[in-house]
């Protein structure tokens, strides 16, 4: 399994130096533009209450405040910039490792090899898993260093929290997308079934954060158990999300390895 | 490796089926690959010899039937089996990255150093620190060639080996498999180039539209191959000699001109033709796709 982990990661290192870049790049930006803008916090907060109260609720923003650098991030980064690139580089690396291999006819080779195809699937994602894990040591952990470098000071539990929060989710996601990916042979049709499945729960979360008589929609939402607000802002872990994407990794990633162990790969 | 309890054949394939929703790749395909032989495999675009060689890797998985490999079940022994086994594929693609040393050693690491690593290389005259993506189709199938040989296989599966080498190439093979069979071991070789057959292989299988029509020896093969001739002389040429010719069929005579279908022994028709004072003269073999049309369109 080394050699094709090693490959999987090493093959593809440049994808993910580009993504943790851009991550860390977003960061960097909004770490130093804090200081500025919690200088005039309090001007802030009163524009930002003329917004109409819907808006902050179909982002989950429930803390509108600058005080706190973690509560700056938890706004500005984890609502939406952050969970669009981490599902866009989700997306990539597991729509590229089964069926991106398949279509560019590349998948003969590892199947021409005395290697089962479970181990072949396994190792690529493991491969995939790793990535997600520096991806979020370069986008999320790095919070730590960087805001002692910037003279600021964020909560080490909270950070550390949040990035378990991500890898968690990050993990449903790419086994979600993996199966998919296990399932079909070209990239572009995870690529459109998969945004189209996220897209259509995103709506669902926001659907039932601006109607309550619809909240139950909540609950078939995947970015509803990705709330980084209520852990940066008030330090509220829920711990069945945990248990949510751990299941759902668990059994996508299974579902993923039966279709594959079973399918006809004719390319 | 797997360890062969030393079967009479290499490979069995019993009544094999495969079928691609309503399509029917594969009909009951049944042969099978005496041990320490080239074993052509012989139709036309389309028959369903990528489809079988598929089938006998575990790429896809037969609808009905069964095949087994040195004495193993190539689905469940699959992994186990590659060992053994060198696979090279019709159409597959090469990492577009990796230089050709970096393919060589990411097999090794799977299957173990080949014995003719170098030599092979050297054979082929290889530069194997060039990416991939920079090779020209010659030079990627001469590294699909050299991948094939990895590790120590018992058996060799090729589907078109030949497609993309020029014709010195094309013979540097051919003295490979032969050597490679000299040492006890097996190829099996899928063709639509009825020439290659006939230059190397030991049997022959025939598969047309999904189902193996024929096994043939290779003097049956020989007689298979049709030439179409196409002579040119300065006067109206001669046809009464000829149309006695047994395998002979005159196309057309046209002026000065004559087109001729010859099945088999050419030299009775050359020295016909030679009597005439010919200005010019050319000899092409039919296709494989339109002998198996003239072969096979009674039985329909």
């Amino acid at each position: 399994m080394i050699p094709i982990i090693k490959n999987e990661i090493w093959g593809r290192r440049l994808s993910l130096l580009a993504y943790c870049g851009i991550g860390l790049g977003l960061l960097l930006m909004y770490i130093a533009l804090f200081p500025s803008l919690q200088a005039s916090s309090a001007q802030l907060e009163k524009v930002l209450q003329a917004y109409p109260k819907g808006m902050f609720d179909a982002f989950g923003i429930q803390d509108l405040t600058f005080s706190t650098i973690d509560k700056f991030l938890a706004i500005e980064l984890f609502t939406f910039t952050w969970p669009i690139l981490a599902i866009v580089f989700t997306m990539s690396r597991a729509g590229n490792s089964l069926a991106g291999e398949i279509e560019r006819r590349t998948m003969g080779i590892y199947l021409s090899l005395p290697i089962s195809r479970l181990k072949i699937y396994f190792s690529k994602y493991i491969a995939q898993f790793i990535s997600v894990a520096l991806f979020i040591s370069f986008t999320i952990l790095i919070i730590i260093p960087l805001t002692w470098l910037f003279g600021q000071t964020s909560s080490i539990q909270h950070v550390l929290e949040v990035a378990a929060l991500a890898m968690f989710f990050m993990s449903a996601i790419l086994s979600a997308i993996f199966c998919l990916s296990a399932l079909l042979s070209d990239r572009s049709r995870v690529y459109m079934i998969a945004g189209g499945l996220l897209l259509v729960m995103y709506v669902a979360n926001v659907v039932a954060a601006l109607k309550p008589s619809w909240s139950w929609l909540h609950h078939e939402s995947i970015f509803y158990y990705f709330n980084t607000q209520e852990l940066l802002s008030k330090g509220q872990l829920k711990p069945e999300s945990f248990v949510i994407f751990f299941v759902a990794s668990v059994v996508f990633v299974a579902i993923g390895a039966l279709i594959f162990n079973k399918r006809d790969i004719a390319n | 490796m797997v360890k062969s309890s030393m079967p009479a054949n290499a490979i069995e394939v019993t009544s094999l089926s495969k079928s691609f929703g309503p399509k029917l790749a594969l009909n009951s395909v049944t042969f099978n690959v005496p041990k320490s032989k080239i074993f052509g495999f012989l139709g036309p675009n389309g028959a369903g010899k990528t489809t079988t060689i598929r089938s006998l890797m575990d790429f896809i998985r037969p609808t009905a039937g069964n095949i087994k490999i040195l004495g193993h079940d190539a689905h469940t022994d699959s992994a186990e089996l590659k060992n053994s086994i060198g696979y090279l594929s019709s159409d597959s693609q090469l990492y577009p990255n990796w230089t050709a040393d970096d393919h060589i050693k990411f097999f090794e690491n799977l299957k173990g150093v080949s014995p003719i690593r170098d030599q092979l290389i050297k054979r082929f005259d290889l530069d194997i620190h060039t990416r991939v993506k920079a090779l020209s189709s010659g030079n990627k199938q001469k590294l699909a060639i050299i991948l094939c040989f990895v590790g120590n296989p018992e058996l060799i599966i090729m589907d078109e080996p030949t497609r993309g080498l020029d014709p010195l190439l094309q013979n540097e093979l051919y003295s490979l498999l032969l050597e490679f069979v000299g040492q006890n071991k097996t190829v099996f070789l899928s063709s639509h180039n009825l020439s290659e057959v006939e230059r190397i292989c030991d049997s022959v299988v025939l598969i047309k539209d999904g189902s193996i029509v024929e096994e043939k020896t290779m003097n049956d093969i020989r007689d298979l191959k049709v030439h179409v001739i196409t002579a040119s002389s300065s006067h109206k040429i001669n046809t009464s000699g000829l149309k006695h010719l047994p395998n002979l069929e005159i196309v057309s005579a046209v002026d000065n001109s004559i087109s001729l279908k010859v099945r088999g022994d050419l030299n009775k028709v050359m020295a016909e033709l030679v009597k005439n004072n010919l200005t010019d003269l050319s000899v092409n073999h039919l296709s494989l796709e339109d002998i198996f049309l003239e072969q096979y369109k009674d039985k329909q």
